[in-house]
């Protein structure tokens, strides 16, 4: 590949500024375009930070995208397909990118994969990693059509330092509104941004009652870190907006401390480039502890107020 | 009276793969499948519709012949008809491919309400198969379903994204995938498991369906258990002393680390 072009989309800015750091890392190489595509309602003014990151950002912003459905997105994206013919597109892998991703896939008849956590570049072509079979495994795969689509779980890669000054440009392209109605919204806490945080503490099944993340939140608090949830405190109990591991939020914090985790392999998928692994349970066989650089197996509900009155000790 | 579809997949049971400790490689020989379990809660799903409205639950595989299983746990939890699109080159099939698959079977079978799929299967997880079948359908497609009902000709589903809850409604046909927490399963009976076993299933070719071949896009071209480095210190904190020790190891360590 010589002079390659790359689109990069995600609904989010934040993480289109980690989809420009791969950009970069592979136009550094390759030399080519990095362009990002912004599509949605009422986000025309936040684009000025991905000028900064990107050669060229082109502005889709219409009312017709107020209702969100990945395949009149998909198509919407298209339009930008269409006019820079990339051979690499980057999309973040949330909930609403991986579902773009597809749809673009399929109108572009063209490969895509999804849960990427890393992409090389071997002889001038992409190997890209993606989790497998439930974040037991990791998969070297490749594309073997173009454009490439690469949805990257969010926090795989760094913002990137603002090198570029690039040009903004607005397109008008005709939608085709879905035939869905919304009918209600309901929205949830926004939580801490989970790999945004240098330490991020982690309640597992092992924590009893919701007032009892008040403890663990008291011990974030004073490492500087936030606190998330394991999947079935998230998704059956409710009690954190997203989880921790496969298809949720992936974290690399330089401390992880999981309280109650018993690691379960999805879990230990959204962990495992964390810089130190830490681990409190009371049962010795939970699995989490295959995986730590510091395990302790007792009561959480001891053993944490002693690390809180400890570290306050130290921390004044 | 809906005529719901339901796509389902078997797959490698991940709880239970096993890999080789010196090569790394994944032991898929002797692993175990069953029934994807976001696609057991599509079954599911189904069957409460028809208990509800009445209408008939037919199930949909794309495989090679293990995939015939999947059918008969469906039979077994209830399901009326059964479909499989059978190809020996099935382990090669992209997620296009098989979205392809299903998307002409369905047009094949004709005659449907609803399309309920798993938002993701618990082995490959890409997410991808649901609104391609969609889009090569050229059908309204609802995500990550965590509660359904049906109003008339319409569907009523909620929609669970990072933000929020986004309710829908939609008329049918459409194309819905659902996630876990939609249902949970009913566990079928011995008897029923057995009447499922002698249940006839349609089996059809790609040929069958108007499919002359595929065009794979993209190869695997290793899979592997990323090796862990871990220093792997354990630290008994059974007894009110242990837990005095452990915690003021664990804080000598991260001060070694640098993390405090």
């Amino acid at each position: 590949m010589d002079m390659v072009t790359i689109l990069s989309y995600s609904e989010r800015i934040d993480l289109q500024l980690e989809l420009a750091t791969l950009a970069n890392e592979i136009t550094n190489k390759l030399s080519g375009n990095s362009i990002s595509a912004v599509i949605g309602y009422g986000i025309k003014d936040k684009v000025d930070v991905l000028s900064k990151n990107f050669d060229k950002v082109f502005v889709i912003d219409s009312e017709d995208l107020k209702l969100f459905n990945p395949i009149t997105y998909a198509n919407v994206l298209l339009n930008i397909v269409n006019n820079t013919k990339p051979d690499i597109i980057l999309i973040s892998d949330t909930k609403r990118g991986g579902a773009i991703a597809s749809a673009l896939s399929a109108l572009l008849d063209t490969g895509c994969i999804t849960e990427v956590t890393k992409v090389e570049l071997v002889n001038d072509d992409l190997v890209i990693y993606r989790g497998a079979y439930g974040g037991l495994g990791l998969a070297q795969t490749k594309i073997l059509t173009s454009p490439k689509i690469i949805a990257v779980k969010p926090g795989s890669y760094p913002r990137p330092t603002a090198i570029k000054n690039g040009i903004i440009e607005e397109m008008k392209v005709d939608i085709k509104k879905p035939e869905i109605e919304l009918v209600e919204f309901r929205a949830k806490e926004t939580g801490a941004r989970l790999n945004e945080s240098d330490v991020v503490v982690v309640a597992g099944r092992g924590v009893k009652k919701k007032d009892d993340l008040q403890m663990l939140e008291d011990l974030a608090k004073i490492l500087g870190g936030v606190v998330g949830c394991s999947r079935p405190l998230s998704a059956d109990l409710g009690w954190c907006p997203t989880w921790v591991g496969m298809s949720g939020v992936t974290i690399k914090p330089k401390l992880y401390i999981g309280v109650g985790v018993s690691g379960q392999i999805q879990h230990i998928a959204g962990i495992r480039d964390s810089k130190i692994i830490v681990a409190i349970n009371i049962d010795p066989n939970a699995p989490i502890f295959e995986y730590v650089d510091y395990g302790i197996i007792g009561d959480l509900y001891k053993v944490v107020p002693k690390l809180i009155d400890e570290l306050k000790k130290i921390k004044g | 009276m809906p005529n719901i579809i339901v796509c389902v997949k078997q797959s490698y049971d991940v709880q239970q793969l096993r890999y080789d400790k010196v090569s790394k490689q994944f032991l898929l020989a002797e692993a175990p499948k069953k029934m994807s379990d976001t696609d057991r809660r599509a079954v599911e799903e189904a069957l409460r519709i028809r208990e509800k409205y009445g209408g008939k639950v037919i199930i949909l595989t794309v495989g090679n012949q293990d995939s015939i299983d999947a059918i008969r746990q469906a039979y077994a939890m209830g399901a009326d008809e059964g479909y499989a699109i059978i190809d020996k080159d099935y382990e090669n099939f992209d997620t296009n491919n098989v979205a392809m698959i299903l998307a002409q079977a369905i047009r094949k079978m004709g005659n449907f309400d609803l399309v309920l799929c798993g938002a993701e299967s618990t082995d490959g997880y890409s997410r991808q198969v649901p609104v391609k079948v969609a889009v090569y359908l050229g059908l309204p497609f609802i995500n990550f379903v965590r509660e359904l009902r049906l109003e008339g000709n319409y569907v009523i589903a909620t929609s669970d994204y990072e933000d929020g809850l986004y309710i829908y409604r939609v008329k049918m046909p459409a194309i819905v995938a659902v996630t876990l927490d939609i249902n949970e399963p009913r566990t079928p009976t011995p008897s029923a498991i057995l009447r499922a076993s002698r249940k006839p299933i349609t089996q059809w070719t790609l040929k069958d369906i108007g499919v002359d071949g595929v065009k794979v896009h993209f190869k695997v071209l290793n899979t592997y258990v990323p090796e862990v480095r871990r220093k792997r210190i354990i630290l008994d904190a059974s007894t009110d002393d242990k837990i005095v020790n452990a915690v003021q190891k664990l804080i000598d360590a991260l001060r070694q680390e640098r993390i405090i």
